[in-house]
Parts: structure tokens; sequence; C-alpha cells
């Protein structure tokens, strides 16, 4: 049993020791194969625990270590094995055993081979010593720059805002101002005539209405019912005449006359609200000809019942 | 006041505050990123003793308690000064940074390539000696530390590494294993590496690698 494990494992190493292989050719060799210095197990069975390894020799051409011997139950041996080509080639692992302090094992045959990880043409190069490149720096100036940069833009920023906050705040001011403006702006053009004759008639009322202001206030109710009773084609005496005949046209006319003249006139404002009823919805806007003269752009008004 | 008004003018102290104890260290690390950055393209373009001066530069720049950054740059020094000829010296400074600090706390690439720039400045300075043709009990004891060192490195890169490196860790080590192998005239023999003979031209008018050789 034990010399067939030893005649098969001769057979295969010898096969692996005699193929063809050119001394120190890298190219040659399968790249698994071990390369010159590079420490490598092996096991072999061999048939006696006390073989030894030859001495290491820096001239050598490989140092063989035996780590342990392992007894099988076939009744032979596992010696494993470290083994160090100092050169490339293939070399018989029991050559670099001891019988005696005298003599090699040589068999088996354990092949094994060795290859050359330096390229022919490099001589003794060992190659090129990569420099580790650097590692990237946090870019601390930068940051800090931008932090200082984000702080002052943060400031303005803040100044910006407070700024629009007040200018929003003075805008509302002005809006509510322009507003009451617009609104107060927009007054006469929504007034109505019993707006434009409540002070002239109020003032009539309390006996201080001036000769201008009650010719103002006789021209606008002469113009305005001579052309509501359309009665234009009448001389301005007859017109009058019949304005103040009128029932409804006259009422406010007759009952200023009477409250300056009475001795002691005492008009409520509920009085002058009434005699003011007919007038209350006619807009001074579709009455251009009225708005003008209560406006004083046209010609001042006459005292018409002077006149009369 | 609004709150945000508030906060702006709180800002500026928390900077301040920030300026001067974490922000201390970034100012640092940057101005010594930018001397290092520079110090790599020089290196880049073969240019090792300038790379080596703005390397020194940036190790004074850089903030005493920032040992990565130390490290690295300790590192990057002793390379350049492998490529300038100064291995000894290189190896030197590297076994102190690892005698001084405990370098658990570095990124292990840091720490694969302060193994790698170390293991190569002896690699260079055993090879000096060689070609000094100093006594083997001067030059072995510095084959075999590069020969350990590249061992070691070859077993990490096989668990961590690409093919590539691994491949890299190879070439090393059979350099490193080779130099132990050779004869003295194989080695006289053989065409020099170049960092090698610029180590040996460095170090030999001066007898600084071996001052012991010329003694009778």
């Amino acid at each position: 049993m034990l010399s067939g494990i030893l005649i098969l494992t001769g057979y295969f190493s010898f096969a692996h020791f005699t193929r063809s292989v050119p001394h120190h050719s890298a190219l040659a060799f399968a790249s698994d194969e071990p390369t010159v210095g590079a420490p490598t197990h092996a096991t072999v069975v061999l048939d006696r625990p006390d073989y030894l390894a030859v001495a290491e020799d820096e001239t050598a051409p490989m140092w063989v270590r035996i780590e342990k011997v392992v007894p099988r139950p076939d009744g032979a041996y596992s010696y494993e094995l470290e083994y160090t080509g100092l050169e490339s080639g293939v070399f018989n692992l029991t050559d670099f055993l001891l019988k005696s302090p005298d003599e090699r094992l040589s068999e088996p045959i354990v092949s094994v081979g060795v290859r050359s990880a330096i390229p022919s043409d490099a001589g003794e190069d060992m190659g090129e010593l990569l420099p580790l490149p650097p590692a990237n720096a946090f870019p601390y100036s930068k940051w800090l720059a931008a932090s200082a940069t984000s702080w002052l833009g943060w400031g303005l920023w803040l100044l910006w805002a407070r700024h629009r906050a007040q200018r929003a705040v003075q805008e509302a001011e002005m809006a509510s101002q322009s507003e009451a403006a617009q609104a107060a702006d927009e007054a006469p053009s929504t007034r109505r005539m019993a707006d434009v004759l409540r002070p002239l008639v109020e003032k009539a009322a309390d006996k201080t209405i001036s000769s201008k202001e009650k010719a103002l206030m006789e021209h606008i109710l002469f113009v305005y019912w001579s052309n509501a009773l359309e009665l234009d084609h009448l001389d301005d005496a007859e017109q009058l005449r019949r304005i103040l005949e009128h029932e409804e046209a006259g009422a406010l006319m007759r009952a200023v006359e009477q409250w300056l003249y009475q001795p002691a006139s005492d008009v409520t404002p509920e009085e002058i609200t009434d005699k003011l009823e007919p007038y209350m919805d006619l807009d001074m806007n579709e009455l251009p000809e009225l708005a003008k003269i209560a406006s004083g752009t046209l010609s001042a008004g006459k005292n018409l019942l002077v006149h009369a | 006041m609004k709150k945000s008004e508030l906060l702006w003018l709180v800002f500026p102290l928390i900077l301040l505050v920030f300026h001067f104890s974490i922000g201390d260290k970034l100012r640092h690390a940057e101005a010594a990123n930018t001397l290092e950055a520079s110090g790599f393209v020089a290196e880049a373009k073969d240019r090792f003793e300038k790379a080596a001066v703005l390397y020194r530069k940036a190790l004074l720049a850089a903030h005493p308690a920032d040992f990565p950054l130390r490290a690295r740059l300790e590192v990057a020094i002793a390379r350049a000064d492998i490529h300038t000829g100064d291995a000894p010296a290189a190896s030197d400074l590297l076994e102190r940074l690892q005698g001084k600090y405990s370098t658990a706390s570095l990124p292990r690439e840091l720490k694969a390539q302060l193994q790698t720039v170390r293991a190569t400045a002896v690699y260079y300075t055993a090879y000096a000696l060689r070609l000094l043709e100093a006594s083997p009990e001067r030059w072995n004891p510095k084959a075999y530390e590069a020969r350990s060192l590249f061992v070691s490195l070859l077993q990490d890169a096989q668990k961590h590494d690409s093919s590539e490196v691994q491949e890299r860790c190879r070439r090393s080590l059979e350099a490193a294993t080779r130099l132990i192998h050779y004869r003295d005239s194989e080695i006289a023999g053989r065409p020099h590496p170049p960092i090698a003979q610029v180590t040996l031209e460095r170090n030999a008018p001066a007898r600084r690698v071996d001052p012991l050789e010329e003694t009778p």
C-alpha cells in the first residue's frame, strides 16, 4: 500500500519535474506558482518520521523547513514543509531532505516550480516605488472665507429685511393715507345735489348766507328746474315765476326766503333734510352744467329773486 | 430683536471658538496638504530633491498632534530620500517613526506604504553595503531584514490587495532574496538598480554607510 502511494507520487512528480521549462524564465511558469523568495507550503508523504531538512545556506537554490510530521493511518508520515526558492526553476523537494547527516533523501521525486517575478529584461530592479497620493485635506481657508462671506451676506439680508419691513409699514401707511385722500377726492364726484345745496341752505337757515352764496344756490335751483320743467323757451322772469309757483320746484326757494326774512326762525336739521329730499338722488356727475356752476367755473350766480 | 438677528450676532463667536480649536488643526492640515501636493507633483516628475524639501516644509506646517498626517509626510520624506540616495537615513527615519508611535491607528494603506518604504530603504542600504564590499556581518542583517519585511508585506497583500499589488510585492521580495543569494562576484557583475547606484555614489565618498570599512 505504502509503496503504491510512493510510486504514484513519484510518477506524477517525475512527470511534472521533466516538463520543458527554460531556466529563469518568468513566462514559462503558471502564474499561481510560487515566486523566488516567497515561502510556500507543501505536504509530502514519506515512509519515515526522522528525515531532516538540509541546513539553510545562502548559496543553495532552495530552503526547505520541516514544520510538522504527522503519522498517517497507513503507517506513512505526512511532512508539512515550507520551502522558499532562491532561484527560479523546477526543484525536487526531497533533494533538500536528509536521510542521515551525509545522505540526501532525493526519493520520491516531489517537483515544485519556482517562477521569477522580475521580468528578464529588468535586471535586479525591484520595480517602482509608487508614491501614496496625498489625501484631500478639508479646504478650511475656503470654508472660513465662505462662512465669513455668508455671515456678511446674512447681515445684509437682515438689514434688507428690516428695511423692507419698515418700507412695508410706510407703504401701508401711505396707502391708507392715499386711500383716504382718494376717497376724499372721489367724494365730490359722487356727491349729490343735496350735498351741494345743504351748506348753503344751512347758512340761509342761520341767516349767515352771503348774497353771493344765495345767488349761487338760486342759480343752481333755477337752472335745474327750468330744465326739469322745460321752461327754456320763456324769459328768466317768467321761468322764475313759474318755478316759485310750482309746488315741488319752488318749495326750497320759498322756504329759504321765509327763513331769511322771518324774525325768529328756528329751523331744525330735520326740516332742512326734508326740504332737500327732492335733491337727494340727483348725482352731480349727471348734471355737468350744475356741477360747473357749483364749482364756480360758470359765471357767478345772479340773485334771481332780486332780479325778479 | 429677532431670533435670526441674535443668531447672526452669536455666529462669529461660534466661528472664533471653532477656529481656535478644531479649525487650527484643519488650517495646519490644509497648509501641509498644499505643500504635500506640490511635493507629490515634483516626485512624479522625478525631481526627488525638490520633493523632499517640499515634504519637509509640509511636515513643519503640519499640526504637532496630527499624527496620521505627520506619519504620511515622514513616509513621503523617506521615499524621496531613497531616490536621492539617502536610503540609510530613510530607513532610520522610518524605524524611529515606528518606534515613536503606535501605527495601529494609521490607515491600512499608509501602514502598508510605511512598511514598503522601510523595506525598500533597508534593501537599498544592504545593496549599497554589498557594493561597498562591506563584510557580510554588516549587510546580511539588513538584507534579511528587508526580506522579512517584504515577506510580511506579501502575506498582507495576499489577504487584502489586488493581484497587481501582490505581484509587485513578489518582485520586491525576489529582489531582496536575490541580494542574499548572490555571491559578491555575481553582484558586481550585474547591472545595478539606479537607486542602488545613487545610494552608493552618495555614501561611498564619505563612507557614510560603513565608515569602518576603510579602517585596517
